[in-house]
């Protein structure tokens, strides 16, 4: 067993031990050893752990605090224990993930661990090649498209973006070929 | 739609992972061996497109979210257990890279994105396959994500039964199915048609493209 995928092993027996906590008091003890362990690195992971859930958390609770408020149930605990547990378990994940490399820890699964790095560096790719396409349209049109345009010039997008990404995936499959990453998968 | 993480009891995301296991092994066995050269690159570029349209994705008050997928097109070019594999590739980077999902609902998500819901679209497709091709992938990609979302709002919905403390308070998820699988369903009733025309659309694409059998 290599180093990264002992740490997530470690990670997923934090996980499963802090879904069976149910005491705030715990899960707040919790985050203080996290917090004082992350290091350097706590406030960004902190500030990134925040933003990551603000949303959906704010969704449920303000969901939660309404409809128990109205079935007169509301109980404060829970809000306080569901909000740090999906905060912690968010925490250790992001912190798992900047201290681990990923592919390194599935190295039992070399298929999904090469299918990963690959897809990876595609969304990278296609997040880059979708804004790369969307400044070109913008720079050869004067007047704002209309709806049928927008719809002709999305396809075109679209399919633009596949032919390009494919390319790079196969360069990016040879490289790793090349490199002898998929010597381990000979029948 | 998928599940954030912290919201499914132990109870359900154990038997879940056991699920899971058996349906990742045989995805494994399948997919295993060597990987055709070509395979892998597409693969890659639909898990990527498929990254990013789940990274889109709108907050609903029954704890999930709505947004594309392109499971069911993965699922029609590749077949069901290179859609498990990829969609649960595409869970595990959302959730360790942007805490989108996570851990704990890793299994059900990948279940019911990856495997149930596909599998549904699949067989629409199948089934219509001969009256038109065009709509039967955009019938898929419409019954795949409205199949992915109620077992996810069953999910979420069961929650509160399973998992409360002495008093009947909830421990993880608060709401039961008769709020769950409302606030989740009917949103998805109107992202599948999205979801069947990005389906239909690169259905088309790749069959241009000579990726489909």
């Amino acid at each position: 067993m290599n180093r990264d995928t002992f740490w997530l092993l470690i990670y997923l027996a934090a996980v499963l031990a802090g879904t069976l906590v149910h005491d705030p008091l715990w899960l707040g003890a919790a985050w203080l050893v996290c917090l004082l362990l992350a290091g350097p690195q706590r406030l960004r992971l902190l500030r990134k752990t925040l933003a990551a859930i603000v949303l959906f958390n704010l969704t449920v609770s303000v969901g939660y605090l309404i409809v128990a408020s109205a079935q007169h149930t509301f109980a404060g605990a829970y809000l306080l224990l569901v909000n740090l547990r999906v905060g912690w378990l968010t925490f250790l994940a992001f912190w798992l993930a900047s201290r681990v490399h990923l592919p390194r820890a599935l190295a039992f699964a070399p298929n999904l661990a090469r299918l990963l790095t690959v897809a990876y560096a595609m969304t990278l790719r296609l997040l880059r090649l979708h804004q790369d396409h969307k400044l070109a349209q913008r720079s050869r049109t004067l007047a704002p498209p209309t709806l049928q345009e927008r719809i002709a010039m999305s396809a075109a997008g679209a399919g633009h973006v596949l032919d390009r990404a494919t390319h790079a995936a196969t360069e990016v499959t040879q490289a790793m070929r090349s490199r002898g990453l998929f010597e381990g998968n000979q029948p | 739609m998928h599940i954030p993480d912290g919201f499914i009891a132990p109870q359900m995301y154990l038997p879940a992972y056991g699920l899971a296991a058996v349906a990742w092994g045989v995805a494994v066995r399948r997919a295993g061996g060597r990987m055709a050269d070509e395979t892998l690159p597409r693969l890659a570029v639909l898990t990527a497109a498929t990254f990013v349209l789940m990274t889109v994705m709108i907050p609903l008050p029954g704890g999930t979210s709505i947004h594309l997928s392109g499971a069911a097109l993965l699922a029609l070019i590749f077949g069901l257990t290179n859609t498990l594999l990829a969609i649960t590739g595409v869970l595990l980077l959302q959730g360790l890279l942007l805490g989108a999902g996570g851990i704990t609902a890793l299994p059900l998500n990948a279940l019911a994105l990856g495997l149930a819901g596909p599998a549904a679209g699949l067989a629409v497709f199948k089934l219509l396959r001969s009256w038109h091709e065009g709509w039967a992938a955009g019938a898929a990609g419409w019954v795949s994500i409205n199949v992915a979302a109620a077992l996810l709002a069953l999910a979420l919905g069961v929650q509160p039964l399973i998992a409360h403390d002495a008093a009947g308070h909830p421990l993880f998820f608060p709401f039961g199915l008769a709020i769950a699988w409302p606030a989740i369903q009917i949103p998805h009733l109107l992202v599948g048609i999205g979801e069947g025309v990005l389906t239909a659309t690169l259905w088309q694409m790749a069959k241009v493209r000579g990726w489909t059998v």
